[in-house]
């Protein structure tokens, strides 16, 4: 952020600049001594100083009289970027190379401690030198794809990391891949690489940081360990790895299709919908626990990269008071996944009350349309059943999609644009997305005593 | 080396509002037994040249548990982001800063300290300037206030073992202003002094009371000597003490070391030489070495010309050994042996004595443990006795001395708090009062109460009681809220402030007498009921006028009167109606 014109002008008149030693004399008789920060989060007539003892103060430029210079600070202390090259023994394990992709997010940045501003790690030097420890258990390479906000990514963006991971294996045929990525839409990105690379010869594992990573509590460095482990391990599916409780103790591995990421903050906020995490990762013992089937690697020569998708699909949250016409305007789209309630439900006003409206006739419009319902449910976990209500039966005979199935919303959604990409058959679609691809339906619903794993 | 004393001191004091960063309770709670286990690593920057697996070890071994209570929740556990800075605890820090003559900062910015011992959850303490450039006057001058910080309370230790520490997160994130002096103090009890007015001052404020609220740390630069920070003082009463015998310790000190350049002819040098002597001790029943059997050595560093020297005391008790073992102590090890111990008392064999005596015939030290931790611990000593002049370090007091406790800490590697917005102080300044002055409340109480009641309810915790209801009968007042709650609580009847707050409604209501206070505040606590009802219940409700009339005419004399009606008359009432029937006559 750049300061405001009353900053920069009393910056000129005494002839400072941001990044200088300087003395600020204030009209009250005071002397602060320190180095004017770039502007932060601040108002804009205040002028932010890093006093000799660390702590920023800001001062309002009414009360500053006169800034005597003491001149610039030397890069090494202030402001630098660029942290000095940590010497780095890089112990190469020949067994296991394990190639790490960043696409963002604040596992794989570091922090300028002079502003607070964070940067990506570019480089594979960077980045074992941020984790050096990474080197114990693996042969690193690494690439920056590009660092973005994990908010920020699209459908086209998944493309690209996809084709990366592609390229990668077609190149280097490294036991893992890991991806770092932010964690927001992390669940989205994991489901859309899952139907785009199929036929995995080895496990691709998204991992990111609840916490981030300037701090020593981050959760980056046990995530990005355990990653990298589970990347040596022998399967071949898309996954994410992330820790399994509020302790540093083990991560869970989750399938790709089938993880949520289900809290704000807290350090274990992903979780297996409707099923077991794949794997259990204790980075101090090195050992992996498989708590539920995993998909055998493919040959190498087997990977097939199926990036067809057509994005032009919606989401629709069923909320009471949602009109027809929220329903009506979807007929721009492709497709449409509603999160409808309970079981699979919106409404269908069976006791004609006139308070209450249906949505079937906007439903069925859509569809005979060639636009293909999906129905998912905003409870999250369970499964879909549009036989048990008979507001459930009349979306069923509408047409809607997803009866029986029990994928996730976002999956159901990432699924049907890969479906689209595919045909625009009704009849095609629906056996498609009803028909398990990569693990993200499962026929059977496992008796489990907790709801979450 | 500094040829002056100088001292400054840097005061922490728990504010009484909820906790900085979210709406939990600061007062500590009630264990819910549920822990957390967590690593925290030391960001890149702070680390030297380390071999990668011994890195990746070390972070295997190093564990912190958090114990959790019912006053903490996601943002202690660093499971949430901080909430907005409480704003009750910028006013308070205001006032303070106010009554400090201290002037604003403008806009305030939260900043992260980094910590590496597992005290904080997130690896950093989040701590903000307020105020700068206030003062506190003493008797011996004026002592500037440098600044004037609000930062958060840090977790408190339970237990620390080699690789683990279990820490307890009830007190993480309570308020703290932190108030640091200029080394404008002259002498120890010039420390004491300006310690203890601005504690006075703050309880002139909403801060918490009792033991662990309030912490002061010295920096004192003793002449000859060193600059030390010394933490941990429970009381500043021990203050003097403490610095006396810090300056005691740097002169003894300053003498040893004056000593050994003596017999090195100037420079102390000589070669690190460590001695692998494990196999000595393979049979030794002695349990002090039981862990040579699972494989910890046991290893001597040669110390040529410091016979005699491990032995000197520094202070009554406290040896040069003493020193080098603290210095050694955070290598991993429980302490150290040297060679002017006798040691007898170690429960060795003779003939492993003999041993030891013809291995080792020159001064040393020695320590048990694995290798590496051994290896590290020697090298402390080392360092340590290789010392030209007395060291500057952080120390803590034990037992009115101080213990080396680490190192001090360096350019501190602050930078900004990125989750909180910045909290425009100028705003609130104009909108705070200044809490009243200590000097004026005191004389303004003396004049009403005397010497004696005045020192004790001016900074009462319970003197907003005393302002509430003081006006009309202030000494009776004040003597309950000082001394007579204090007695009720020696018989554990505790009385709560509402249960105070109606006792005083009903005597200035007339509802009963102050004979009567004690009886019935003990029986509305202990049967759970209101004054009112304790004053029915037990049938001691004022007798006045009329009534009281007739007891008069009855028994004529005072004496009388009071010994059968004690709880129930105020004698002044006797007085007043024996003298109106007096005039009648």
């Amino acid at each position: 952020m750049e300061y405001s014109k009353e900053v920069v002008a009393l910056l000129k008149k005494n002839k400072v600049d941001v990044m200088h030693n300087v003395t600020v004399l204030l009209r009250d008789g005071r002397k602060f001594s320190g180095v004017i920060m770039q502007r932060g989060a601040g108002s804009d007539d205040i002028l932010v100083v890093k006093l000799d003892n660390g702590y920023n103060i800001g001062l309002n430029v009414e009360n500053i009289t006169k800034i005597d210079d003491n001149g610039k600070v030397k890069d090494k202390n202030v402001g630098n970027k660029k942290d000095t090259k940590h010497e780095t023994k890089v112990v190469r394990h020949k067994k296991s190379l394990v190639h790490i992709i960043g696409v963002g997010g604040t596992i794989a940045s570091k922090v300028d401690y002079q502003t607070g501003a964070v940067y990506p790690l570019v480089s594979e030097d960077e980045l074992l030198s941020a984790f050096p420890e990474l080197s114990a258990i693996a042969t690193i390479k690494s690439s920056q794809l590009f660092s973005l906000f994990s908010e920020d990514m699209t459908p086209d963006i998944w493309i690209d990391i996809a084709e990366e991971i592609n390229r990668t294996i077609k190149n280097e045929k490294p036991n893992g891949i890991v991806v770092t990525h932010g964690t927001d839409t992390m669940h989205y990105t994991s489901a859309a690489l899952s139907f785009m690379l199929q036929g995995l010869p080895c496990p691709i594992i998204l991992t990111g940081a609840q916490r981030s990573s300037d701090r020593g509590s981050s959760d980056s460095k046990i995530n990005l360990l355990s990653s990298v482990l589970a990347a040596k391990y022998k399967f071949g599916e898309v996954a994410v790895c992330m820790h399994a409780s509020m302790n540093d103790g083990v991560c869970h591995v989750h399938r790709g299709t089938r993880v949520r990421k289900m809290h704000t903050s807290r350090r274990d906020a992903f979780k297996t919908v409707n099923g077991r995490p794949l794997l259990e990762v204790d980075w101090r013992k090195g050992k992996i626990i498989e708590l539920s089937g995993v998909t055998k690697p493919k040959p190498y020569g087997n990977l097939k990269l199926d990036t067809k998708i057509n994005s032009n699909v919606a989401m629709q949250y069923f909320y009471p008071g949602l009109r027809q016409k929220d329903i009506s305007r979807l007929s721009e789209y492709d497709g449409v996944v509603l999160m409808g309630t309970g079981l699979g439900h919106v409404s269908t006003n069976q006791f004609n009350n006139k308070k209450s409206i249906s949505l079937i006739k906007e439903i069925k419009e859509l569809i005979d349309s060639n636009i293909p319902v999906v129905m998912t449910s905003q409870t999250i976990f369970g499964r879909i059943n549009l036989n048990v209500y008979s507001s459930g039966r009349m979306l069923k005979e509408a047409g809607v999609i997803g009866h029986l199935c029990d994928f996730t919303p976002e999956t159901a959604y990432v699924k049907l644009m890969w479906v689209l990409g595919h045909t625009n058959k009704m009849d095609k679609v629906k056996e498609m997305m009803e028909t398990n691809i990569v693990g993200e339906i499962s026929e059977r619903s496992e008796v489990t005593k907790r709801l979450i794993i | 080396m500094t040829d002056k004393f100088k001292c400054g001191l840097e005061i922490h004091q728990r504010l009484d509002t909820h906790k900085l960063f979210c709406s939990c309770s600061s007062n500590e709670n009630r264990d819910v037994g549920l822990r957390i286990h967590r690593r925290q690593y030391a960001v890149k920057s702070e680390l030297g040249e380390t071999d990668i697996a011994a890195r990746y070890e070390e972070m295997k071994e190093n564990e912190y548990v958090y114990d959790i209570y019912d006053n903490c929740c996601l943002v202690e556990t660093d499971g949430e982001p901080p909430h907005d800075v409480n704003p009750e605890a910028v006013e308070i820090v205001i006032g303070i800063a106010k009554m400090l003559h201290a002037k604003p900062i403008d806009e305030a910015y939260v900043m992260r300290k980094t910590v590496i011992d597992g005290s904080n959850t997130s690896g950093f303490q989040r701590t903000m300037v307020i105020a700068t450039d206030g003062y506190v006057e003493t008797s011996k001058g004026r002592v500037r206030i440098e600044s004037i910080c609000l930062e958060e309370e840090s977790a408190g230790i339970v237990k620390r073992d080699i690789g683990r520490a279990e820490y307890r997160l009830d007190r993480l994130g309570i308020p703290l202003v932190e108030i640091t002096t200029a080394p404008d103090i002259i002498d120890p009890d010039h420390a004491v002094e300006t310690a203890g007015k601005i504690g006075r001052m703050l309880r002139m404020t909403k801060v918490l009371r009792g033991i662990g609220t309030i912490r002061q740390d010295v920096n004192v630069s003793i002449p000859k000597g060193a600059r030390v920070e010394i933490k941990g003082f429970q009381d500043i009463r021990e203050m003097k003490k403490v610095i006396l015998n810090e300056i005691e310790r740097q002169k003894r000190y300053n003498e040893i070391i004056e000593e050994l350049k003596k017999r090195f002819n100037g420079k102390i040098e000589y070669p690190f030489e460590a001695y692998d002597i494990t196999n000595i001790f393979e049979n030794t029943k002695s349990k002090l070495f039981s862990n040579v059997k699972k494989g910890w050595k046991v290893m001597a560093l040669k110390m040529p010309n410091f016979e005699g020297i491990f032995g000197s005391e520094l202070l009554s008790g406290y040896r040069y050994g003493t020193e080098l073992s603290d210095y050694a102590k955070p290598a991993g090890v429980n302490g150290i042996i040297h060679s002017d111990e006798n040691i007898e008392k170690y429960h060795l064999e003779e003939d492993i004595i003999d041993q030891l005596n013809i291995t080792l015939d020159f001064p040393y030290v020695m320590v048990v443990a694995p290798e590496d931790v051994c290896l590290n611990a020697l090298h402390r000593v080392y360092e340590r006795s290789l010392l030209s002049s007395v060291p500057a370090e952080t120390r803590k007091v034990s037992s009115l001395t101080t213990r080396y406790f680490r190192p001090l800490p360096g350019s501190a590697r602050m930078y900004p708090e990125t989750d909180i917005p910045p909290v425009k102080i100028h705003n609130l300044w104009d909108k705070v009062n200044p809490p009243e002055d200590y000097d004026d409340r005191l004389s303004k109480l003396e004049k009403m109460l005397g010497k004696e009641l005045a020192s004790k309810i001016v900074v009462h915790p319970k003197y907003y009681l005393f302002e509430k209801f003081g006006m009309s009968d202030p000494k009776t007042v004040a003597w309950v809220i000082t001394d007579l709650t204090r007695s009720l609580s020696r018989s554990n009847v505790i009385v709560s402030d509402e249960l105070l707050e109606q006792l005083f409604k009903a005597y200035s209501d007339g509802l009963l007498v102050r004979a009567a206070f004690e009886d019935v505040l003990k029986y509305a606590v202990e049967n759970n009921v209101d004054v009112r009802t304790a004053v029915e219940q037990l049938n001691i409700k004022r007798i006045r006028d009329k009534e009281l009339e007739k007891i008069v005419r009855e028994l004529k004399n005072i004496k009388d009167i009071m010994r059968k009606y004690r709880l129930q008359v105020d004698p002044k009432d006797v007085q007043e109606i024996l003298k109106n029937e007096k005039m009648k006559k």
